[in-house]
């Protein structure tokens, strides 16, 4: 069930950062938003609400300072941190909650886990690049997209085909 | 480990600990997020290796890190010099001063995404975090 909502949701495609321009079009816009936001709001739907943009806020605050890993961690910037942040807002509703963390190159991770040998981890850097590894079994995929405001199609299949195996 | 010959190269059946100062690197369940294996500075990636030391001597070198650089040691996670050759890397004995047992993990692709898929590999196999031990 789990398997075919999170289909139907990535066939339907998230939202973009593209939008008509119209009365109209804009009505719809900030009707939709407000729905996702309050959909968000709702652990019954497993978005984890808030919750997930709260862990994001820390992230940045924990990294926020060169060496913040102990060894020769880059801050992670602004630009990063709003970037995961449209990034997550991307998501088509019903994906898993990600857990949040950072990267000793200041980007941001995304992992959706399910054991140390079945997971996805997404990490977004300041410049818009979505670089991503999946590990399902002995399976295993990894790639680059540029994120402009849509979550790539490949990234959420392997989120989906971790959460349906 | 090492001698007027060198260090002596890391084997297969050696033991290698990553030290864990950053919360967000393990688990609930308490097993190791890839990202504590990103190499960065890029191409290497520092551990330590157990061989010819103690449990106490090898936290010593883990707590000196910490120190350094004002950081919380969570703990380590241990991998064999095996699991490393598994996944294409090599780790390479390089001592430095205050850590003779210094081990640079090198071989590391150059592009990101291939990189978190070694790292992902190679936290696959790593033990979950040995917490310090409480005095």
């Amino acid at each position: 069930m789990i398997e075919l909502a999170l289909a139907t949701m990535i066939a339907c495609e998230s939202p973009t950062l593209t939008r008509g321009s119209s009365e109209a079009a804009q009505y719809v816009n900030s009707q939709t938003e407000l729905a996702r936001k309050l959909l968000r709001g709702s652990y019954a739907l497993g978005w984890g609400g808030e919750e997930v943009f709260n862990e994001l806020d820390e992230v940045q605050q924990e990294c926020s300072e060169t060496g913040w890993d102990g060894y020769h961690a880059e801050p992670v910037s602004p630009e990063t941190h709003f970037l995961a942040g449209e990034f997550l807002k991307a998501l088509p509703l019903g994906i898993p909650v990600p857990a949040v963390s950072a990267d000793p190159d200041g980007q941001i991770t995304l992992e959706w886990y399910i054991s140390p040998k079945k997971t996805v981890s997404v990490s977004i850097s300041g410049d818009g690049d979505l670089h991503f590894s999946s590990l399902n079994g002995s399976s295993s995929i990894y790639g680059t997209e540029s994120f402009y405001g849509k979550a790539p199609r490949n990234i959420l299949e392997a989120i989906q085909r971790l959460n349906a195996a | 480990m090492s001698d007027d010959a060198g260090p002596t190269p890391v084997a297969n059946d050696e033991m290698l600990a990553r030290f864990i100062l950053f919360s967000r690197w393990f688990r609930e369940d308490r097993t190791i997020r890839p990202d504590a294996f990103i190499p960065h500075p890029y191409p290497d990636l520092s551990v330590t290796r157990h061989t010819g030391i103690s449990e106490t001597q090898l936290w010593q070198f883990g707590e000196q890190v910490a120190q350094e650089t004002e950081r919380t040691l969570y703990g380590r996670s241990d991998v064999l010099g095996q699991a490393v050759r598994n996944v294409k890397l090599e780790p390479v004995a390089a001592p430095m001063q205050d850590n003779p047992n210094h081990v640079n993990i090198v071989g590391w692709p150059a592009t990101k995404a291939e990189q978190k898929s070694f790292a992902q590999k190679l936290a696959a196999n790593a033990s979950p975090l040995v917490p310090v031990p409480q005095e």
